[in-house]
């Protein structure tokens, strides 16, 4: 009777507790007077009172630096244009803790609890993968942010992404090379637990070897594993075989370590990556041994110069003080690549906005957006160095070059 | 020979039966949502219990739960995508003959995902269950990341950290509950048979346990190996439910997510594993409420992502507070105490397996 009694304090203790977390009463996130809840969201051709926009992103686990600054570009495109077809537009975060498995619980949530009309997000592509097998089957149109892997969107008919492909990126990388650096030799040096290193990494050696017209333009393939510190045996292999460039297209932390031992070993190889570089702690962590280090990005202020791209990078300043980069550049064209799909359409039936966004044309801040057949963002690729700690613009690969 | 079957058993039957019943009913009366929670409640729940048949009951503490479960994921993933989308998802190299054109249904897929689990299972427990404690713990550990390594390294098959997306859906809540039935059913005729004694021998006392002729190193294999079948079928499940696996998705945090819900129901009672993992999945989506934007006390509160963790972390502290030895200890669920809880009224009852 005693241990049965303890049970029920317990139970009494989580009846209180989520009594308590349930008792305070909701507010939308936006600035709006508070609205009542849309009835009419089922039926399409009914416009709600409030259309509500999802955001599935990683903004804990080891995702968070990403997810960060792509809530925080899909913020500010939010303030931009907090309206659409005359009402105002509500965002509903929800967070993934980076896990695949969330992400599909996160997408599921959006779609049943707060009957989003679209989802933006998410940044990494295994959660989207995860998020738009449970949205096509919703049939909710998504907008992936800076999600490369071209299976994101593959064969499936409601999934869209504001960003270009690791194909393109990794051809454009390898025409910078070639064609701007003059190199002639490469060796890659990939994460090979984690699909964006291997993927781009791929695209990056079929490219080289077609621009340099050399089979063994390749000298190595150096991998590891997602976590390791130490690189000094792939770097002494690296430094004998003395390459032009070593491409490590890695996640920032790994990066960060990589050019640090590099430049202890005394490597004088131009060290090249992928758009996972565009986050300010790569220069934080690696310092002064950044220094010539150059990636491709979704974006850098002075690789577009349009009206929309300037007004962009003010507005971002304005608001956080710090310049935008790939992934809030990809929050903010996601959130108004989907907002001008659901003007066109003239309703929140996703059949219509899914019509819309096919026939995209719009002027983000990376220049007009189309999609391709596949519904991939055709897009510029920049390329960025790293020069006395700031991101210089070097070159821009444009599509069909 | 024919004997009448006792009224727990009968009423266990009838359990069954419902929570069936309501599965099905449930996959077109309910939300995709709450499907999708309660099937990962299932999922959960074969793993805890297999956890708890392996630590709680047998006394032997092992963290190879990622790897076999996916093992499972990634046998049902292959057997069941069909051939196109095999060669359209493969980027890195073409499918390896042996499975572009297998398209599998989904009962033989996931059997056979629960058996090459079991013989993995038996791979990592023939040599590593000769060890003790803190050692078994690491090779049990290690053998589990070489398996996420493996698939990492096998593209040809398992397309590498790529991973496989668009697996049909072939499961629903049906399927996860009867497999929850099963597993929950299964263990607990093991445990309490002459081997489920023994076993718990094993745990007690492993000295006296050989001493009274318990064979340790075949009943500790034994008790292993049949977790790792059911471990391979979650995974399967689970692989079903998501639509897409990944090697990352089985990295050690899974393994210590299913410890924290076994530990929260009591290590050595199915019943609490039961109760814990339904906490652990209905509580963190319940929780999400915690991290929207709100009004305390008119003042506007941003949302803070990551305050569900806190929150979470918290209640477990709680709870541990209260009940040490978790939420039910070593008491197991049992009808005839339901009953005599109805002789008196006011008493309030918690659903779970017999």
């Amino acid at each position: 009777m005693k241990k049965s009694m303890s049970l029920f304090h317990v139970l009494s203790i989580l009846l209180a507790l989520s009594l308590l977390l349930s008792a305070c009463a909701q507010t939308p996130t936006t600035e709006q007077p508070q609205v009542e809840e849309p009835t009419a969201a089922a039926i399409p051709d009914v416009i709600p009172d409030v259309i509500k926009i999802g955001v599935n992103e990683t903004m804990t686990g080891w995702g968070a630096a990403y997810g960060d600054m792509t809530w925080k570009g899909i913020q500010l495109a939010h303030d931009t244009k907090p309206t659409v077809l005359g009402k105002p537009v509500e965002l509903v975060l929800v967070d993934n803790k980076s896990e695949k498995s969330e992400a599909a619980l996160a997408a599921q949530r959006l779609v049943e609890v707060d009957k989003v009309v679209g989802v933006v997000g998410v940044n990494s592509s295994s959660m989207s993968m995860a998020q738009n097998e449970v949205l096509e089957k919703a049939k909710i149109p998504s907008m992936a942010t800076a999600a490369t892997n071209p299976l994101v969107t593959q064969g499936k008919l409601y999934a869209f992404r504001a960003a270009f492909i690791d194909p393109f990126q990794g051809q454009a990388a390898a025409k910078f090379a070639v064609e701007e650096l003059g190199a002639k030799t490469a060796v890659l040096l990939v994460d090979i637990a984690l699909d964006y290193p291997v993927g781009l990494a791929n695209y990056f050696r079929s490219n080289f070897i077609a621009y340099t017209g050399d089979e063994k333009s390749i000298l190595s393939y150096q991998s590891f594993q997602t976590g390791d510190r130490d690189f000094t045996a792939q770097l002494t292999q690296i430094k004998s075989l003395n390459p032009d460039i070593v491409f490590a297209p890695n996640e920032y932390a790994e990066l960060a370590a990589i050019l640090q031992q590099a430049k202890q070993l005394g490597i004088t190889a131009t060290f090249l990556a992928g758009d996972s570089a565009d986050v300010p702690e790569l220069v934080q962590i690696a310092g002064e041994n950044a220094e010539g280090f150059m990636y491709t990005a979704q974006f850098h202020p002075d690789a577009f110069t349009h009206p929309e791209a300037a007004a962009f990078v003010e507005a971002f300043r304005a608001k956080y003080n710090i310049d935008p980069e790939t992934f809030s550049v990809t929050g903010f064209d996601g959130y108004m690549l989907l907002l001008d799909a659901i003007e066109r359409a003239g309703s929140v039936d996703p059949e219509k906005i899914r019509e819309a966004l096919l026939q995209t044309k719009f002027t983000g801040a990376r220049g007009v957006t189309v999609f391709d057949e596949n519904h991939n963002g055709i897009l510029a690729v920049p390329v960025i160095e790293i020069k006395d700690g700031k991101k210089v613009f070097r070159y821009l690969v444009s599509p069909g070059d | 020979m024919f004997r009448l079957p006792t009224r727990s058993t009968m009423l266990s039957w009838g359990l069954a039966a419902v929570l069936l019943l309501l599965a099905y009913i449930g996959e077109s009366a309910l939300d995709d949502y709450v499907i999708r929670i309660l099937n990962m409640w299932g999922i959960y729940v074969i793993l805890v219990t297999s956890f708890d048949l392996v630590y709680g009951i047998t006394g032997q503490f092992s963290l190879a739960h990622a790897g076999l479960a996916a093992i499972g994921a990634y046998t049902v993933s292959l057997l069941t995508l069909p051939p196109d989308a095999k060669l359209m998802s493969f980027l890195l190299q073409a499918p390896h003959p042996l499975i572009s054109n297998a398209q599998w249904p989904l009962l033989p897929a996931l059997l056979l995902g629960g058996v090459l689990a079991a013989l993995v299972g038996f791979m990592i427990g023939a040599p590593a269950l000769r060890l003790h404690g803190d050692y078994l713990l690491i090779v049990t550990f290690g053998f589990s990341e070489i398996i996420r390594l493996f698939l990492i390294n096998i593209p040809s098959i398992t397309n590498g950290a790529m991973g496989l997306k668009g697996v049909p859906y072939l499961s629903g809540l049906r399927w996860t509950v009867a497999a929850v039935i099963l597993a929950v059913f299964l263990t607990n005729r093991l445990i309490t048979s002459s081997y489920g004694r023994a076993l718990k021998c094993v745990r007690e006392d492993e000295i006296a346990a050989e001493a009274v002729g318990v064979n340790l190193y075949r009943h500790k294999t034994l008790a292993f190996v049949f977790s790792s079948f059911f471990v391979g079928i979650a995974g399967g499940l689970f692989a079903e439910i998501l639509g897409t696996v990944d090697p990352n998705t089985f990295r050690p945090a899974l393994t210590y997510a299913v410890i924290t819900m076994a530990i929260l129901g009591g290590l050595k009672s199915l019943t609490g594993g039961v109760i814990a993992a339904g906490i652990y999945t209905v509580m963190s989506e319940l929780l999400r409420t915690v991290e929207a934007p709100r009004m305390i006390f008119s003042y506007n509160f941003p949302g803070l992502p990551g305050l569900r963790q806190l929150a979470f972390a918290v209640m477990l502290l709680v709870l541990i507070l209260f009940a040490q030895r978790g939420l039910m200890g070593s008491n197991e669920f049992s009808w005839d105490w339901l009953l005599s809880r109805f002789k008196r009224p006011g008493t309030k009852k918690e659903g779970g397996e017999a």
